[in-house]
């Protein structure tokens, strides 16, 4: 197989996107994905469709894919780092719905989806251990669904209240990408929390990062909230977008070399509320290795 | 191994306060069964111990998908005093702990607990454990993989055994009426199913008494291609034949023993045939 310096060359650039899950649209005050592509064509340029294979595609998903727009794949249901869950029937119900949607990759955050099997009251979404052992083992699962799909498998970096480990998260991601020769989706919002709840400035452990590796970047807004005394941030994708997570977008934007996506986490929020963070998304990005894609 | 390991303690922790304090006062003591290093049993106590409980609803929501598979059981817990309470306790139980270290099913081990000495007295009816049984046993129908269907012509050679989609139970004679009674009382409650479990101003109707030890045998099964599972009750011979199917054996063997319940040979191998075909008895490979 070509190296990811090879590979990453054919990966289409998708410019500003959006992101759902299965019924999201259907919540209330949902963003109506559809009127935002008619009005607003390049702050929804791909859908990044969240998938849990039991639930597969709901009608919006569905929708986009008929109409042959751009999508990407992002798994809500599986923990790379566990060899039993690529069992039979999920890896043939993951291969039909990427059959279906025909992702530019698949991505996803790189943590526990669920602890035990993959069950019904299972699903959580936690953070890795940020050691060395738990970054080989995570870095053998991208490599695992690579193969066994054909689509680049974007590691991400989970939210989360508890991170344990002797590595920074950054260095930890950087160590799986290097291991499984892959690329990198960075969530800005997540890193703003692991940052605040670590103690650290916005940027540390950025300049570490192998930015060549970075091809999908996603902004979201979080709230402050506190529990018994303990202070962080929720990761509720609100229109509402942290000082701390645009520090971190904004000195990221310009440096990536390979970026080729960046979505805009709201897909609960209605459009009038989300026009101002696609705007700054926009307006950003013009300045970055990406404008060509977001209509400039 | 060990990072998997420490993962799952950290899940543990944030499902089980009184888990967490332990292991906050002395990790050696209380993570004494699970293999960590010092330095991770010293990592899992460095955050603020109220960081693993910010997720405020966490157990709620995993018992509300709990519920929904054991609505009946359910509702009858929550109407026992205390009940709600008793049911968040399942969190502290080692059957909730050895189901997450030992990446287990919660559903067989919530049925296991519902099942348990906790939710038995002399002031409380036996039904509940039968018709904890049963809902156990729809719980582990529902989690059999049509990827599990074999496709391999059956031999002399190949061996029988219980197909993976059925589950053979044994209950109280009562527990199958009781139980249709009250699962109907709940879903025409209005509202949704675990609104109905949850709601003690909605009361269950009475029922028998479920008195003397008798049992009878029931098949849990959700066969492929179906739309849900299915109870159904079998006759003793049946249920004897299965009970002992649970370890595989050769159609031979099976029909020897069905013979020896009066049936002419050929008879029993048609016995044996026809539960192959209704896909009760499957290929172990």
């Amino acid at each position: 197989m070509a190296s990811f310096a090879t590979r990453v060359q054919q990966l289409p650039t998708l410019g500003l996107g959006i992101s759902t899950e299965y019924g999201a649209s259907a919540s209330p005050d949902a963003l109506d994905i559809l009127a935002l592509r008619a009005a607003h064509a390049t702050y929804a340029g791909f859908l990044e469709v969240g998938v849990e294979v039991v639930k597969g595609l709901d009608g919006i998903a569905q929708h986009w894919v008929h109409e042959g727009w751009p999508t990407t794949y992002h798994f809500l249901d599986v923990n790379l780092d566990e060899i039993e869950d690529f069992d039979a029937p999920w890896l043939q119900a993951v291969a039909e719905i990427a059959r279906r949607m025909q992702p530019a990759w698949m991505c996803g955050d790189a943590g526990l989806w669920h602890f035990g099997r993959r069950e019904r009251g299972h699903m959580l979404l936690l953070p890795p251990i940020l050691s060395t052992e738990a970054a080989r083992a995570q870095a053998e699962g991208v490599v695992r669904m690579r193969d066994t799909f054909g689509y680049e498998v974007l590691p991400e970096n989970p939210p989360g209240h508890v991170f344990l480990g002797d590595l920074h998260i950054l260095d930890f991601y950087a160590r799986v990408a290097d291991l499984a020769d892959t690329g990198l989706l960075l969530d800005c919002a997540h890193l703003a929390i692991y940052q605040r709840l670590m103690g650290h400035e916005p940027l540390t452990g950025l300049d570490g990062l192998p930015l060549d590796r970075v091809v999908e970047l996603h902004v979201a807004g979080s709230t402050p909230r506190e529990h018994e005394g303990f202070t962080y941030w929720e990761d509720d994708h609100t229109p509402d977008i942290l000082a701390e997570t645009w520090a971190i977008f904004d000195w990221l934007a310009p440096r990536l070399p390979n970026l080729k996506a960046v979505v805009f986490e709201c897909e609960r929020n209605p459009l009038h509320t989300v026009l101002a963070g696609f705007k700054r998304l926009a307006t950003t990005l013009e300045d970055s290795l990406l404008p060509y894609a977001i209509g400039r | 191994m060990s990072a998997t390991a420490l993962q799952r303690v950290v899940v543990r922790m944030m499902y089980d306060l009184a888990f967490r304090q332990r292991v906050y006062a002395n990790p050696e003591r209380a993570l004494c069964e699970v293999p960590l290093t010092p330095q991770e049993r010293q990592w899992l106590v460095t955050p603020a111990p109220s960081a693993y409980g910010a997720d405020a609803y966490r157990s709620s929501r995993a018992l509300t998908g709990l519920l929904e598979e054991f609505p009946v059981a359910g509702a009858l817990v929550v109407r026992l005093p205390r009940g709600t309470h008793r049911l968040q306790q399942f969190f502290t139980t080692p059957a909730f702990h050895q189901c997450v270290q030992e990446r287990g099913s919660m559903a067989a081990a919530f049925g296991s607990y519902l099942g348990s000495a906790m939710f038995r007295s002399r002031k409380t009816s036996p039904e509940m454990t039968h018709i904890a049984t049963l809902e156990t046993g729809i719980a582990q129908v529902r989690r059999a993989s049509p990827a599990l269907l074999s496709t391999a012509s059956i031999t002399a050679e190949t061996t029988l055994g219980l197909a993976p989609w059925v589950a053979l139970l044994t209950v109280h004679p009562d527990t199958l009426e009781r139980y249709s009674a009250l699962l109907a009382s709940l879903q025409q409650c209005g509202g949704s199913l675990i609104e109905a479990v949850l709601d003690t101003q909605h009361r269950l109707p009475h029922g028998p008494a479920f008195r003397g030890k008798a049992t009878e045998f029931v098949l849990a099964s959700y066969l492929p291609g179906s739309d849900s599972p299915s109870l159904e009750r079998l006759n003793d011979d049946l249920g004897k034949l299965l009970a002992i199917a649970k370890t595989p054996r050769l159609p031979t063997d099976l029909s020897i023993l069905v013979e020896e319940m009066g049936c002419e040979p050929q008879e029993a191998q048609e016995v044996i045939a026809g539960l192959v075909d209704d896909r009760i008895l499957h290929p172990c490979l």
